[in-house]
């Protein structure tokens, strides 16, 4: 029996003011943690996917809705560009460009996209074949981890792409036998564990022969087999042999990013060309910005609760103070200081902000944990509620120093106590 | 044991209040009587060093209580004076035995559940040990009260109309309690009152007028 005990005694005597201070308290706590959660887990999403790319190329549109789909892969492209026209940023020999990776996108399988690419797409997300190979010939498939986890793909597996990114049986291609299944990337943690990745002409095939079935069958019936065969291999395919082909988006490393020229590239596609070309941290900060305006409202209103609840714990303790005036003296006539009143109450106050803090983290991890089901549904983005942040300390510190603040009138009043004039009465 | 010397008090100054001077032996009782608005409990408070003297000095074992800094008068009083209230009072979130671990902690002892146990039985509320205080009958806290006031052992015991919400036969029991309680812990025992049934019991009166 010490003055924790008691104090802790004290608080769980009122169970419906506990319970107050406790859910107003764990309200605000639990939304502030909520954000911070959000906000750093989503921010390290984003970041960790920018993957050093410095330039996107597109279609003109909306430069964001460009970045959120060829980088993060949760949007529709803005359109696509000819071959022939994005060929000198797919040169090699560019003095400017180190690595110009083509996406060609448009088709998905379980809402899961697959991009038409080559092989330099492994080096920006520093991806490794875990299982089987890479793709080599058309219509060959290497998937990322988190594909062959959620829909079950393994090696040898065949499937037929849709059109679009939905889950829609009305818009599946029919092309052959469709996709094979030859490899599974080792996880990276970024958007490609996402991706079913194949080669362009792939993707162009799967249109182009579903256009062609349409106005002919015929056509596409007399294909021989050995003409087949020929159309699947890949080998010595170089996109820049089909200017009239389309793909989607380029994304582009500089050689070195401060350069003056690759500074003004951009601004040079923008200008000269039918095509856009966009930063992806300019996009992404203006994206967060965006964002921002919410979160900031959000974070005041939760501000304002915890203030309301450093408020309620104040009336708490400062009302029943009255009811315990008595009890007060009596601990004085028993022999404890006034100091040791004074620390009573405050280490009231803080039990109940730690209680309050309690809850709040509680509420925040299963929020968060919620978020991260329907975040994963719908953006195919991994959220954790079971993470630790250091933030998190600094809530827990400033909880705490709520419940001080808010105690520190109460404990006052406590250690002035006239113990003469109480038990007079 | 508890003396007091030219005790005086005044409360606004103008209007003193005197009270006689005291030299009370170990192993005594005394009764202090006086009507309402003879400064009663302004004395007890006075003897318990919950209220500072104006003028006059009180001693207890020796020691100015006047001398004595918060803190140190604080500690001194919880580990020398057993103080029983006219109306009972507990911590309210604490059962019986809890309140005496709390009166032997602020008074600097160490929880001795022993003797806790020992002294409820003695009082004859030992099944009520571990009950929440507010449940128990007004004898009840009556008693409780008292084992508070004794468990640690102090050397003035000082009890305010301990018997004034009492009917005849528990009055004369509390009395009784007291005295017995009182010789055991050999201490001093003041009864401040003024309840005539217990004039014929206490040969030492001092009269507060």
């Amino acid at each position: 029996m010490n003055l924790l005990s008691l104090s802790w005694k004290n608080i769980m005597n009122k169970p419906l003011n506990l319970m107050l201070s406790m859910v107003l308290f764990g309200l605000g706590i639990g939304l502030i943690n909520a954000l911070l959660l959000m906000d750093h887990q989503m921010k390290e999403q984003f970041d960790s996917n920018l993957a050093g790319i410095d330039m996107v190329i597109g279609a003109k549109g909306s430069p964001l809705q460009m970045i959120l789909c060829s980088m993060y892969h949760i949007d529709n492209p803005t359109g696509n560009i000819g071959v022939g026209e994005a060929k000198p940023f797919l040169n090699p020999r560019h003095p400017l460009i180190e690595t110009a990776v083509p996406l060609a996108l448009g088709d998905s399988h379980r809402s899961y996209r697959i991009v038409g690419t080559d092989h330099s797409i492994l080096s920006l997300y520093e991806a490794s074949i875990g299982e089987g190979k890479l793709w080599e010939q058309h219509f060959e498939v290497t998937i990322g981890r988190v594909v062959a986890d959620e829909t079950g793909l393994k090696l040898g597996d065949r499937f037929q792409s849709s059109h679009g990114f939905n889950d829609d049986v009305d818009l599946l291609h029919e092309h052959g036998d469709g996709f094979v299944v030859v490899g599974v990337l080792e996880p990276t943690g970024s958007v490609i564990d996402q991706l079913i990745l194949t080669t362009t002409k792939s993707i162009w095939d799967v249109h182009g022969h579903e256009e062609a079935s349409e106005e002919s069958h015929e056509i596409h019936a007399g294909h021989d087999h050995a003409d087949h065969d020929h159309e699947h291999d890949a080998a010595g395919f170089n996109l820049l042999d089909y200017p009239d082909e389309e793909i989607t988006n380029i994304l582009i490393k500089f050689r070195n990013r401060t350069n003056f020229q690759a500074l003004n590239l951009p601004r040079n596609i923008n200008e000269n060309t039918d095509m856009q070309a966009a930063s992806p941290p300019i996009e992404i900060n203006r994206l967060y910005s965006m964002i921002g305006v919410g979160v900031d409202a959000l974070r005041n209103i939760a501000i304002i609760i915890a203030l309301v609840s450093a408020f309620s714990i104040f009336i708490s303790l400062f009302s029943s103070l009255k009811d315990r005036k008595y009890e007060l003296a009596l601990m004085r006539v028993m022999g404890a200081g006034r100091s040791k009143l004074f620390l009573l109450i405050v280490l009231e106050g803080v039990l109940l902000a730690l209680l309050g803090f309690i809850v709040g983290y509680i509420i925040s991890h299963i929020g968060m944990e919620v978020i991260a089901h329907y975040a994963k549904a719908s953006y195919r983005y991994s959220l954790t509620g079971f993470i630790f942040l250091k933030e998190e300390l600094i809530i827990f510190s400033i909880s705490l120093l709520i419940g001080i603040v808010a105690a520190l009138i109460p404990a006052f009043q406590a250690y002035r106590t006239d113990i003469h004039e109480t038990l007079s009465k | 044991m508890l003396s007091t010397k030219d005790l005086a008090y005044t409360y606004n100054d103008s209007d003193w209040i005197s009270f006689p001077d005291m030299d009370c032996q170990p192993d005594q009782r005394y009764l202090i009587i006086g009507q309402s608005g003879t400064g009663k409990t302004t004395f007890l408070h006075l003897l318990a060093g919950l209220l500072k003297p104006k003028k006059g000095v009180v001693s207890i074992s020796g020691q100015n209580l006047s001398s004595m800094s918060g803190p140190t008068l604080d500690r001194f009083r919880g580990d020398n004076i057993g103080i029983i209230f006219q109306q009972t009072h507990f911590m309210d979130a604490l059962d019986v035995e809890e309140n005496l671990m709390i009166a032997q902690k602020l008074a600097g002892h160490s929880i001795d559940k022993p003797a806790i146990t020992k002294i409820l039985k003695k009082l004859n509320i030992g099944h009520k040990q571990y009950s929440r205080t507010k449940n128990l009958s007004q004898g009840e806290k009556q008693r409780v009260a008292i084992a508070r006031a004794l468990i640690n052992k102090p050397v003035v015991i000082l009890a305010d109309e301990p018997t004034s919400a009492l009917d005849d036969k528990n009055c004369l029991e509390v009395v009784d309690l007291l005295e017995r309680t009182a010789d055991d812990a050999n201490a001093t025992l003041l009864i401040v009152t003024h309840d005539n049934r217990l004039i014929d019991h206490f040969p030492n009166q001092i009269k507060l007028s």
